[in-house]
């Protein structure tokens, strides 16, 4: 914890960025450019037109994962209406995705949308994480580790999907839980997540992202009057293992079409380059203050003194 | 058999399941249609399927659901394109070109790699479902789980 | 206690020597010379006690809870807002506020101002609790306290903001206890301590100036992770380190204002005639210097409007609130002080002190729980989270009181 050590990894951590910054934007869009997440990294294309909101991924997730088993059965559809905060649901520390219904003007009959963890290429919560509790593996999961994560919950903030839940409950074994692509038990072995494999209508298609994406747009070109022209999540957040397409505008069915289109970590580029500035310049910089401060003072020092009294005593 | 067949072999036992009750349950000559069709290799949640398969060619063309494999020309504009012709298959078993395994490795690096046009064939349960639940809410026909499937096994 | 010390001669206690014969032990001198049954006396007395007693009695048993049957017994526990009260208050109140002690050390020991010197060591122990108390704050908050040090020792996240946040607090904490070491030693009569800590002041107080700035930032770039889930007025990526540097200005030195207020007027008696009589002019500086920081941080703050083409939320109700934040927390004690500097009426600075102090605490809250998530819902922290901060809060005020008290530090040492 001393001063010189802690100095030393930050400049060390920091010169990267602060040559980035030197390079000025060309760099960091070079940067961008260099890591498009791994090739042949796996992802899933949900087509939301398929979705018939039966939950199977939800029963199979939570069988998959070793869940607790929900408050009601999977065939409950009273958990599609809005909880307290006028809110559908969302992934918790009890279940990795869930399903929820909408009913738009653009359907005659109710959209399901299927949430999870999208396995951002750049994902926010790793960027985030300051202990790299979180991992993007080549295959395209983002797993993460819950020997060293102390809880700080920052990932919750990053995550642009609000995706990671905290168990709050535990007060001795705490930690982060969310949707890992099933990944110690089946995508490291090739296989495809519990969720897509219990997908009866295979709504959920699992394969390289580049093949996802070349499959999503075919599905738009061929057939132009059932999907609107967007992918989610080729560009959203700098880009998502999982895809979605939609037949109706996907701010619809709840996506949140603010997320950025570049990686949450460009945010905070503009302040990890300073930090080594800072390092750098400052000690210089008030050293010298302190010199030329110092300078003059013995001479300064009378008249100071005798302005400061005149101060005082018109301040009485 | 090469590579690709060799790991469908659980496909194929299936396949040879589906060729016995064919078999079992056709009445005419080699050549016709079964009547009925136990659809039972993908039972995880529900029950099997007992698909009345005269009833159906009652209401809908071969092609609605059978595509090009028939002879018959596809009424799907999107396939007619290429199939006009009604490029008759060897084989009208769904599960000839929708795989059970549809995530399986191999065809997953097969689709990575291919130049082919058909990179989006979806599994057989897809298939199935797809193309049931999208024809039974157009006529009116039965939608829910178990109008079509045995109860929980 | 007032009584006391003007009835006992030699009270309170502010040299090593008791008589020109014998020294003060440690026991005396954590007395503050009284016999024990006195210094229970006076305690029980002295009406603060009283409610900060009541505070504890149900705050100790909320922190127990906390520790033993989980977050979720306490707060929200919630999902969509993982940053509630706890931190909000704790971590991003309390930080700002303790910049005071970077702020006076610069203004002391690099530009030479040598007349506030006598609110140097107040400004520095201000400072040193200030983030002590933001650390606790975070262990009461964080899933896994007894893993604090992990990104010290276990796992590192070198490109993570928080994981400068981490280093810089703790490294700072560290140069902070070692700024405060002279007053400690002159108490405690180590003077090469002492000699020590001043032969490298200068390189504690650079240092002080380089932490502080980049942690005083990184609080508000930890923001810039959600740039789409905090409402556009508050934040804006590219200025968000500035705005809370800017801000931690202010807020240091209006602290330093108010709790010299407090001190002026509820304990008198622990102050030397160096600082009371000095008292009003170092008052009238630090509210210069901090409407100088004022009018900074708002006209950084339209150029992050300006630059982020935010203007059109001016007019929403979000606006308003934000001008609201803006008018009462900045622009009023700004305004206040330009008035009180001018007229030399200190009691406007410190009233104006006061409303900057709450108008900072009310900004961050406001970033971290009233304009995160804005477009989806708003809560409200649990009484038993409010409760608990409060309970640290009282903590807080305990040490602080116990360490003015006894060390120097709005008092010279008395050499024997």
């Amino acid at each position: 914890m001393n001063g010189p050590l802690s100095r030393r990894n930050f400049l060390r951590t920091g010169l990267a960025t602060c040559c980035a910054t030197l390079l000025g934007t060309h760099a960091e869009k070079t940067a961008a450019r260099e890591f498009e997440g791994y090739r042949e990294s796996k992802g899933v294309l949900v087509d939301l037109t398929r979705c018939i909101g039966c939950r199977s991924c939800e029963a199979a997730c939570n069988k998959e994962q070793g869940l607790p088993p929900p408050e009601t059965g999977f065939d409950d559809s009273s958990v599609f209406q809005l909880d307290e905060h006028g809110q559908p649901r969302r992934p918790d520390d009890r279940a990795y995705t869930v399903v929820n219904r909408y009913e738009t003007e653009f359907a005659d009959h109710p959209l399901f949308r299927k949430i999870q963890c999208n396995h951002c290429l750049e994902p926010a919560c790793l960027t985030a994480c300051f202990v790299n509790a979180y991992t993007k593996t080549p295959e395209g999961a983002v797993i993460y580790d819950a020997d060293v994560c102390v809880g700080c919950r920052t990932c919750m903030i990053a995550c642009p999907f609000s995706i990671p839940a905290f168990k709050y409950s535990s007060a001795f074994e705490p930690r982060i839980m969310k949707c890992i692509f099933c990944y110690d038990t089946r995508l490291a072995k090739g296989l495809p997540p519990a969720c897509v494999e219990a997908c009866p209508t295979e709504a959920l298609t699992f394969g390289e992202r580049e093949t996802l994406l070349r499959i999503g747009r075919k599905r738009i070109r061929e057939r132009p009057n059932r999907y609107v022209d967007h992918i989610y999540g080729e560009h959203e957040a700098g880009g998502t293992a999982w895809l979605y397409l939609s037949g109706v505008p996907h701010e619809e069915v709840g996506f949140d079409m603010d997320v950025p289109k570049q990686p949450i970590l460009t945010y905070v580029k503009d302040f990890l380059a300073i930090v080594p500035m800072v390092l750098t310049i400052w000690p210089a910089l008030f050293a010298g203050f302190h010199l030329l401060a110092g300078r003059g003072q013995k001479t300064i020092d009378t008249n100071h003194a005798s302005q400061e009294d005149s101060h005082e005593s018109t301040g009485q | 058999m090469n590579n690709r067949h060799r790991h469908l072999f659980p496909g194929m036992l299936m396949l040879l399941g589906i060729v016995f009750i064919l078999t079992a349950a056709h009445t005419g000559s080699a050549t016709d249609p079964p009547d009925y069709l136990d659809l039972d290799r993908l039972g995880d949640r529900y029950g099997e399927v007992a698909f009345d398969h005269a009833l159906h060619a009652d209401y809908a063309a071969c092609s609605e659901c059978h595509h090009h494999t028939t002879g018959e020309a596809p009424s799907d504009p999107v396939c007619a394109a290429c199939h006009q012709a009604g490029d008759e298959a060897e084989s009208v078993s769904c599960a000839t070109c929708h795989p059970v395994q549809p995530f399986a490795v191999e065809l997953i690096e097969q689709k990575a790699n291919s130049t082919r046009y058909h990179i989006d064939i979806v599994g057989l349960q897809g298939a199935y479902h797809l193309n049931c639940l999208s024809c039974h809410e157009a006529i009116g026909g039965p939608t829910g789980c178990t109008d079509c499937h045995q109860s929980q096994p | 206690m007032k009584a006391l010390v003007n009835e006992a001669p030699g009270l309170p206690i502010d040299r090593s020597r008791k008589d020109h014969a014998s020294s003060w032990n440690v026991k005396e001198k954590l007395l503050l010379g009284l016999s024990i049954r006195d210094y229970l006396a006076q305690m029980m007395r002295n009406p603060v006690n009283w409610v900060l007693a009541a505070i504890l009695l149900l705050g100790i048993p909320l922190l127990g809870q906390r520790y033993l049957f989980g977050l979720a017994t306490v707060t929200h526990g919630s999902q969509d807002y993982p940053w509630g009260l706890l931190l909000g208050f704790g971590l991003f109140g309390m930080v700002p506020l303790s910049a005071s002690g970077f702020l006076l050390s610069t203004a002391v020991e690099i530009f030479h101002r040598k007349d506030f010197l006598p609110i140097e060591r107040l400004a520095l122990l201000n400072g040193l609790l200030g983030y002590f108390f933001a650390v606790v704050y975070l262990l009461v908050d964080l899933g896994m306290p007894w893993r604090l040090t992990y990104p010290m020792v276990v796992s590192f996240g070198p490109a993570a903001v928080l994981f400068l946040v981490a280093w810089h607090v703790a490294t700072y904490l560290s140069v902070q206890i070692a700024e405060m070491v002279p007053a400690f030693a002159e108490w405690a009569g180590w003077p090469a301590a002492k000699r020590w800590i001043k032969s490298i002041a200068l390189g504690l107080t650079i240092a002080g100036i380089i932490l502080s700035t980049l942690h005083q930032g990184a609080l508000g770039a930890l923001f810039c992770y959600a740039p789409a889930k905090i409402h556009p007025l508050w934040i804006s990526p590219e200025f968000q380190w500035l705005h809370f540097f800017c801000s931690s200005i202010f807020a240091g030195l209006c602290m330093v204002i108010v709790v010299s207020t407090l001190l002026k007027h509820f304990m008198a008696w622990r102050c030397d005639d160096r600082f009371l009589d000095n008292l009003d002019r170092i008052t009238i500086g630090l509210a210069k210097g901090s409407a100088y920081a004022m009018i900074t941080y708002l006209v950084i703050k339209l150029v992050a409007i300006a630059h982020d083409q935010e203007w059109q939320y001016l007019i929403t109700g979000w606006g308003l609130y934000y001008l609201l934040e803006l008018g009462i927390g900045v622009v009023l004690p700004m305004v206040l002080f330009a008035r009180g500097v001018r007229n030399h009426n200190v009691v406007i600075l410190r009233f104006g002190a006061l409303i900057a102090v709450l108008g900072i605490i009310w900004n961050r809250l406001n970033t971290v729980l009233v304009a995160y998530n804005w477009r989806h819902y708003q809560e409200l922290p649990t009484w038993q989270e409010t409760w608990i901060v409060f309970t640290v809060l009282a903590f807080y005020f305990i040490i602080y009181r116990f360490i003015l008290y006894r060390l120097p530090v709005v008092f010279a040492w008395k050499q024997p």
